[in-house]
């Protein structure tokens, strides 16, 4: 059974001994193997709480997670399941350990016992897979924004997980860093098949998926593919997100008595529909 | 401001010297330093003379670095010389005030002084040669039999790792915090010393501040990535023996030899 699991998940964060805050509230999805799954949310919505609970950092109140079949409350699974589940963070200088790019991909093949002729091999597949290879000597302090992230990437793949979270990888870059690095997590699914959970409050990223969840006050209040997803603007808006700029444009141009044949996702299909005319 | 702090004292190269494996550089630099100690007289000093003439042809330009680096060093070796040379009683060579100068004494601080000088310079040659994660590697190889002993081996090598990765990083946050804080009018520069220490708490407590939550951070990242201490590692770094590792061992061994001939022979 290749996917994760969360059945009625719930998870307060404790404030104090008497308060507490609930992220996640009743939480159900699963995620099958080979998706490209983006959670997205308005600052608060619990979708960085939903993503710690998928690599075992945080264990539900009450309610189960499993990961391939293996229950994350489970002890002596948790390194498997952390192994399966590979997460990177937003802040690329908070996540990278050595202060040379190789050492830092060699560190999560280090940490599994793996024979150094594997974890060289391993090294120079996912450095050249991410377009790093001209930096590999170079401490991370020196790379770009893109590059570390990119870097952090690598250094999670390395592990070979089968799946991917990246809690909002793209926070912290620039526009080019960021068309870059989406770029490569795009290809990682599409090429590779690896299993990506993109979670972001922006739904220029949120459109690449091939399905998108909503999260509000800790509940999941939408589970849709993006064109359905994007045709209920009242949901969204409700939930303190906006609508991509494409969907926005398609929804200007139909007002104005446009015939577009389907909700267009990319420019290129709002191009074509308006050619198609 | 802070920009131009280096780490170590590193020199990138390509000389014998560079190519050696830390491990090797250790070990040679530990023996040749035991040797230099047992040498008995002003003899020995010449032959260490000559090995660390050897040691600088392979180190190549970088040496000039070492040479530099003694600079600091000047008020210690003058404090040894003239200690050395009032505290040994022989043959008055001539009077200082209230000291002696003997000729005994003048020996000794030459010979002291002269072990010590090329003592540091050995080690200089070994930190200026090898980077601070080559040398960290190393003495994590070099120290791994400690471990039986109770000496979290791993877990300092790590720590060293993650200082590594970090100090150019809150290098670049102080000067940050530095820069916000002038902007704000703050001057750590002027004002008696009570002004200027008050002046650094605002610097002060919001780097460490942010430290702790990049440490909190880091930690989480690296649980994610199944970091479990040192138990049932592995590491990407093979510190093979190639043969001029051998090769200076080696020589590093002959010239204890030389020592320990010396100074059975002549003491």
């Amino acid at each position: 059974m290749l996917l994760i699991s969360l059945s009625k998940v719930d998870y307060s964060y404790q404030l104090g001994s008497h308060e507490s805050i609930k992220a996640l509230n009743n939480c159900s999805l699963s995620i099958s193997s080979g998706q490209f799954v983006a959670i997205t949310g308005s600052n608060g919505s619990g979708k960085s709480t939903l993503a710690k609970h998928l690599n075992a950092l945080l264990l539900p109140d009450s309610g189960k997670v499993t990961v391939d079949g293996m229950d994350t409350s489970t002890e002596d699974r948790v390194w498997e399941i952390r192994r399966r589940v590979g997460l990177v963070f937003q802040n690329p200088d908070n996540q990278l350990v050595a202060s040379v790019a190789a050492e830092d991909v060699a560190f999560g093949p280090e940490n599994l016992g793996l024979p150094v002729g594997e974890i060289k091999k391993r090294v120079n597949y996912y450095l050249d897979l991410l377009g790093l290879s001209d930096v590999r000597d170079h401490p991370p302090h020196m790379l770009s924004g893109g590059q570390k992230q990119r870097l952090a990437i690598a250094g999670v793949l390395a592990m070979e997980p089968r799946y991917l979270v990246l809690d909002e990888p793209t926070a912290m870059l620039d526009p080019s860093g960021r068309a870059e690095l989406l770029n490569a997590i795009t290809h990682l699914n599409k090429q590779l098949n690896i299993t990506v959970v993109l979670i972001t409050h922006l739904m220029n990223e949120a459109v690449l998926a091939d399905r998108v969840i909503l999260m509000g006050g800790g509940k999941i209040i939408m589970d849709k593919p993006p064109r359905e997803f994007f045709a209920q603007e009242e949901i969204i808006k409700q939930n303190g997100l906006r609508l991509p700029e494409v969907v926005h444009l398609a929804k200007k141009l139909k007002e104005k008595g446009f015939e577009l044949n389907q909700q267009p996702l990319t420019i290129d299909e709002v191009v074509d529909s308006l050619c198609g005319l | 401001m802070l920009g131009n702090i280096t780490l170590g004292q590193f020199v990138p190269g390509d000389s014998l010297v560079h190519r050696l494996s830390p491990i090797s550089k250790i070990i040679a630099m530990i023996i040749s330093a035991a040797s230099i100690m047992m040498f008995p007289d002003v003899t020995g000093l010449l032959i260490t003379a000559g090995y660390i003439l050897l040691v600088a042809v392979f180190t190549g330009r970088t040496v000039l670095f070492a040479l530099r680096g003694l600079k600091p060093l000047w008020i210690l070796l003058a404090f040894t010389f003239l200690f050395q040379s009032i505290a040994i009683p022989g043959e008055t060579l001539f009077n200082l005030g209230f000291f002696d100068i003997s000729k005994e004494g003048l020996q000794k601080a030459v010979f002291i002084t002269g072990k010590l000088l090329f003592v540091v310079l050995l080690a200089s040659i070994v930190t200026l040669t090898t980077s601070p994660i080559a040398l960290n590697h190393g003495l994590e190889r070099l120290l791994n039999p400690f471990k039986k002993v109770g000496l979290p081996v791993h877990e300092l090598a790590m720590m060293i790792t993650i200082a590594l990765r970090f100090i150019p990083i809150l290098i670049t946050e102080a000067d940050i915090i530095i820069k916000a804080q002038k902007s704000r009018g703050s001057d750590m520069t002027r004002g008696n010393p009570v002004d200027r220490v008050k002046a650094l708490v605002p610097f002060i407590v919001p780097l460490l501040v942010g430290s702790l939550r990049r440490a909190d951070e880091l930690a989480v990242a690296m649980e994610s990535r199944c970091y479990q201490g040192g138990v049932g590692r592995t590491t990407m770094h093979q510190m093979n023996m190639k043969v001029i590792d051998i090769a200076a061992v080696t020589v590093s061994l002959f010239y204890l030899t030389l020592a320990i001939t010396l100074r059975l022979a002549g003491w």
